[in-house]
């Protein structure tokens, strides 16, 4: 039995669409229901739905065998799992913005608001500049505009907000899309199960 | 009175079982202090892999540090003979921050180190006795190898010079994350023999031909020709079948230069233990000698082997 943690919400849904199509079913888990448990022993599955931030931690920790997770989530959490498939869904970027009239004033540390505080301190640091980070928990955009923070570090999908905020994306950090992750122990003792589940999902994945 | 090793919690009866089984073999317990100045550690971060260490003031302002490893304490305080090894096992606290947190944990530690003229039959002996710990704790284990050689000579093989690029190409084989690997690696960089040995699955016959057919340069061959004598010494063990040679094990190539591996048993959703050759450290220490070792974290195993009521005293 392998067990799969899935974010709740749109991603999860997508994940699991493709994973339906690779023949690994839980039907409950399609239709509106408060579940979060949701198991098929034919198909040698059982699916927990769980919030997308804590996917990686159930997966290290060894509650779930595998998962899907977003890039900037896995990366933020630095979480010490195998990254078996990019699955190409839920694609953004992880971004730098600031005010369009934004400057940089290299005289002292900028002051960064971010939801991902860790993602934000190693970009800065690698390239050799001093910040000041903020943790939010929503509605970043909020803090430059407000004089709060000089630059925001979040996920940009179309830009819209960004640009219905007066705000520009000053720098890229990296493209994020959802990784299938697994427990590196797990790995170990059910290898040929989830090298089967990693086969399957490249397939319908690279269609 | 004897005392009933049943009864035990898990960690206790591994101790007594793998002490007599370590001293068979000839390695000697060693005792050691439970602080050594800052320095040591300041000096060999990559060495730990963390740069959570607990300090205090000594006395006359001596910065001392609670050991967060075992290791470089016996490297630096052990007497090693001229001629053979030195053969030591300890069980030690060691005092870290888990990954990601920022509280200390006391950490109970279990291995042994080998240090002096290693033979090739040493550190195949080493690797016997790291799979025979294990199967002491659980029958049901793996026992993952990789070479810290090969892996490093395969990436200037492939072309992966810079040292930005070989840092991330490194994080992408520990993730078997063959997918950004050509947004990692560098122009020019042959990604697709590196994606061949993240995607090549674990059974020790398979992924050794894959290695073999991969090695072409000297240092390659060097270490693929080294893991098919460590294979074929297993094929007369009864853990012949727990064998796996999987290199996204990968350990920090400054220090470790030879066989490196892991240890799991089914119980455990994490590594329990690892080791491997790590010459570099003596050589960065200005000692020409050879060092094996490996460590298990045994304060993990209580929590997932209780002692069973009718067991406790």
């Amino acid at each position: 039995m392998i067990s799969i943690a899935l974010p709740k919400g749109r991603l999860g849904n997508k994940a699991y669409k493709i994973l339906e199509e690779c023949g690994y079913t839980a039907g409950e888990l399609a239709e509106e229901s408060r579940k979060l448990v949701f198991e098929n022993e034919a198909c040698g599955v059982r699916y927990f739905l769980v919030k997308p931030s804590d996917v990686a931690i159930y997966v290290e920790y060894g509650a779930a065998d595998i998962g899907v997770v977003g890039k900037d989530v896995l990366l933020e959490s630095g979480a010490d799992v195998y990254e078996l498939l990019d699955l190409g869904i839920g694609r953004c970027r992880m971004c730098v913005a600031a005010r369009e009239d934004y400057v940089e004033d290299t005289g002292r540390a900028t002051v960064v608001a971010t939801k991902f505080p860790r993602v934000a301190r190693k970009y800065f640091m690698d390239t050799n500049r001093e910040i000041e980070v903020i943790k939010l928990y929503g509605s970043i955009e909020l803090a430059p505009i407000l004089g709060m923070s000089d630059v925001i570090v979040d996920l940009v999908e179309t830009g819209t907000t960004l640009k219905e905020n007066r705000l520009k994306v000053t720098e890229e950090i990296f493209p994020v899309s959802a990784r299938l992750i697994a427990n590196k122990a797990a790995y170990k003792f059910k290898e040929s199960e989830m090298r089967e589940i990693v086969r399957r999902m490249k397939e319908v994945t690279a269609k | 009175m004897l005392i009933d090793t049943r009864s035990l919690p898990k960690d206790e009866r591994t101790y007594l079982e793998l002490g007599a089984l370590y001293e068979k073999q000839g390695y000697a317990l060693y005792k050691m202090k439970k602080f050594e100045e800052y320095s040591l550690y300041l000096d060999n971060r990559n060495f730990l892999g963390s740069e959570s260490v607990l300090t205090f003031q000594g006395f006359g302002g001596k910065l001392m540090a609670l050991k967060p490893d075992v290791t470089l304490s016996i490297v630096k305080n052990a007497r090693v003979p001229e001629k053979g090894c030195l053969k030591l096992y300890y069980r030690e606290s060691v005092y870290r921050t888990e990954r990601g947190g920022t509280d200390f944990k006391e950490i109970n530690q279990m291995g042994l180190e080998c240090i002096g003229a290693l033979t090739e039959e040493d550190v195949r002996g080493i690797c016997a006795l790291a799979a025979e710990s294990l199967s002491v704790i659980d029958e049901d284990f793996i026992f993952a190898v990789s070479h810290m050689g090969y892996l490093s000579a395969l990436l200037d093989e492939c072309g992966v010079a810079d040292e930005k690029n070989r840092r991330a190409v490194i994080e992408c084989l520990r993730a078997r994350n063959a997918h950004d690997l050509p947004a990692v690696a560098g122009e020019g960089a042959d990604t697709d023999t590196l994606a061949r040995v993240i995607g090549t699955d674990t059974d020790f016959s398979s992924a050794l031909a894959v290695v073999i057919s991969l090695a072409k340069g000297e240092g390659t061959r060097a270490a693929a020709e080294e893991l098919v004598a460590l294979y074929e010494s297993f094929a007369s063990t009864p853990y012949r079948g727990r064998i796996r040679l999987d290199l996204s094990i990968v350990n920090d190539v400054d220090y470790y230069n030879g066989m490196i591996f892991q240890g799991y048993v089914s119980r455990v959703p994490k590594m329990i233990l690892s080791g491997g050759r790590y010459d570099g450290l003596l050589s960065r220490i200005g000692r020409e000698q050879g060092a094996m070792g490996f460590a298990l974290n045994l304060g993990e195993l209580n929590a997932f082997y209780p002692v069973k009521r009718e067991e406790r005293i």
